[in-house]
């Protein structure tokens, strides 16, 4: 069966030929099963009225009402809805433009997922000069990162029966409408699916939100409060904050219980010059663990190889006092045996894997980090690490034909692309140097793989975590130094990058958090070229 | 408690120890009392010296890492340019010397 889309265009006062050519955009669609409701929202210019009427009359798929009043872009949108009959409804703003395969796409789709309730694309913006700029090629179903910015937004259909189910369109959150709805249709959609395709084309006018972040400031508070009230619908114990840049927020979760966190320090006692001073790795490591968390259970696990200097290991009873076991590990160095080892030894609920060469910068990180490991579906969570240079060392996997780490060696205080590197997110994986996991969740997968000795194991524990129906989310209010080489390039032996390639073929060439639009083989999001 | 009639030697000699043994602590750490808290609090500053430094070093990395991904399109472009033009080139070099070679062939008979 053939669907109907209803496109939900409100309008008031667009330039006479930006409104036309997005008129145009519809009729040009190559899927011709479409209605467009066009709700005329009191436009100020008379010519609107005429040439919303002259459309109307030239296609019968368009339908136009004229408000008698100004309601503003939420009334018009409930009108607009009022009006469709169409099974889904896509949402379309009066300046913009439709690929005309837009809604074919969508079609497709459907015959091999006949559940889909909702669907967002890529999109572009176009300049007042009609270039087409900064495509926004993104990542797939990723809730972590909604709830940090509405990075779906255009182009979105959406099951009408679902969207009336929810509510329609509310009023009280001006500017962030289609956010709002779209967090309480991805709430209880079954299917949710991402296009990536440059299916819809946001015009940059002075006016919109795409050519002035400042053009609607209301749109962000509007925002928060979408976002505080999904909060409060989920039952998340969370506030939400505004953050720069204006259109990402943090979604700041708040422990509601305490359970034990082991934390896993495999070393071997080694020391290093870290800012010109020569330090014992894994007692500064500890140290600062222990100024900078006040979290209330806390146990500490040294797997410590045999030659580990007795000093050092005096050094850190010293410090770590009651809270802190020392597991001696004395066969050849391998990081996934050592890590399972620290694992049998623990006790605590959640597992902390931290490498001997950190230094902790965000205090009382577990209180940021606990609470996202503990909700549904998360099964790993990675922070953001620094080396001593503060260049980015770890900001999320990304897994492009090989594994990656995403924008690595960026300035500490770069955003990345659209806000990236500044807003918490689903990863295809995390570095094992420091990430939290649930107990259960580590025993499920089996632990580390031994035959993973010094290489990749994160990327092998991330995907097997993944492959369970787990979401890995890495976030950037969790800051730590690691003094990892910085000149030394990592040199994986030929095994572990043999074992790594057949165990995970596709998963290494199929990341669901880049694009495919995007050059492989890179880790800073650029634009594939031409070819 | 007053000292012991005719023990002002034993006195001295433990003395003179104790001196030696200032002496040689102070050997040891410096010439004052001062001079490990300064030493420790030059080794700081030293070491916020460095932090500093790198972290500088560190944003200039970081920008040539951004620039480096601004031009990455641009040379992509490019290369896709210029190896379409190379090889038009040399297809058309190619047929160009079959072509004289045919020619050649055909006036020589």
């Amino acid at each position: 069966m053939t669907p109907l889309f209803s496109v939900l265009t409100p309008v008031y006062d667009p330039p006479h030929d930006v409104l036309l050519a997005m008129i145009d955009s519809v009729v040009a669609q190559t899927f011709d099963n479409w209605q467009l409701c066009l709700v005329n929202d009191c436009s100020t210019d008379p010519v609107i009225t005429s040439l919303l009427d002259a459309a109307a009359r030239s296609d019968k798929r368009i339908k136009v009402m004229h408000r008698s009043e100004n309601g503003g872009i939420i009334a018009a949108s409930a009108d607009a809805l009022a009006m469709a009959s169409g099974e889904f409804v896509a949402l379309l703003d009066h300046d913009d433009l439709l690929n005309e395969v837009a809604l074919a796409s969508f079609v497709e789709v459907l015959g091999m997922h006949p559940d889909i309730d909702y669907s967002y694309s890529d999109e572009a913006h176009l300049t007042p000069s009609g270039q087409i700029v900064t495509p926004f090629y993104k990542p797939d179903w990723s809730p972590e990162r909604l709830r940090s910015q509405n990075y779906c937004t255009h182009f979105s259909v959406l099951r009408r029966s679902l969207v009336n189910e929810v509510g329609g369109f509310r009023p009280g959150f001006e500017g962030s409408q289609d956010y709002d709805l779209i967090l309480r249709v991805t709430e209880k959609a079954r299917y949710i699916h991402h296009f990536p395709y440059l299916l819809y084309t946001w015009r940059q006018l002075p006016t919109s939100v795409a050519g002035n972040k400042d053009a609607k400031p209301y749109a962000y508070e509007s925002g928060k409060r979408a976002l505080q009230e999904h909060a409060d619908r989920l039952g998340i114990a969370a506030t939400v904050e505004m953050q720069e840049p204006l259109g990402t927020y943090r979604f700041r979760r708040h422990l509601t219980r305490t359970p034990r966190v082991s934390v896993i320090i495999p070393t071997r006692g080694t020391s290093s010059i870290v800012w010109g001073v020569t330090r014992n790795l894994v007692v500064e490591t500890v140290e600062s663990l222990i100024e900078k968390e006040t979290y209330p259970d806390l146990e500490i696990i040294i797997v410590a190889d045999t030659p580990t200097p007795p000093s050092v290991i005096q050094a850190l009873q010293r410090i770590g006092g009651d809270r802190l076991k020392i597991v001696w590990y004395d066969r050849p160095f391998n990081f996934s045996e050592k890590i399972n080892l620290g694992a049998a030894h623990a006790t605590g609920e959640l597992l902390l894997m931290l490498n001997d060469d950190m230094q902790v910068i965000t205090p009382d990180f577990l209180t940021d980090m606990v609470p996202l490991a503990l909700e549904d579906g998360v099964g790993m969570v990675g922070a953001k690490l620094y080396f001593a240079d503060g260049t980015i060392q770890h900001a999320g996997h990304v897994y492009n034909g090989d594994p990656y780490h995403a924008m690595f060696r960026w300035a500490g205080n770069e955003l990345g692309p659209l806000g990236l590197l500044v807003v918490q997110r689903e990863t295809v994986g995390v570095t094992a140097a420091c990430a939290l996991l649930r107990m259960d969740v580590f025993e499920q997968v089996g632990g580390l793989t031994p035959m993973l000795h010094s290489s990749y194991n994160d990327v092998d524990l991330s995907l097997k975590v993944r492959s369970q129906g787990h979401r890995v989310v890495w976030t950037p209010y969790v800051e730590l130094y690691h003094f990892e080489s910085q000149t030394r390039e990592p040199h994986p032996s030929d095994e572990e990058h043999a074992f790594i390639r057949s165990r995970w073929r596709e998963q290494l060439v199929n990341d669901p958090y880049y694009n495919h639009n995007l050059a492989p083989r890179r880790d800073d999001w650029v634009s594939k070229a031409l070819r | 408690m007053p000292a012991a009639p005719g023990s002002d030697n034993t006195n001295d000699n433990e003395l003179a120890q104790l001196r030696a043994e200032v002496d040689r602590l102070r050997a040891l750490v410096g010439p004052n009392e001062q001079s490990y808290i300064q030493l420790k609090t030059e080794i700081w500053s030293a070491r916020d010296a460095v932090i500093g430094a790198e972290a500088e070093n560190g944003l200039l990395r970081g920008q040539v890492k951004s620039m480096h991904a601004a031009v990455a399109p641009t040379l992509m472009i490019h290369q896709f340019l210029k190896d379409e033009v190379f090889l038009r080139i040399k297809r058309w070099r190619t047929y160009v010397r079959r072509l004289v070679i045919k020619v050649g062939k055909k006036l020589r008979r």
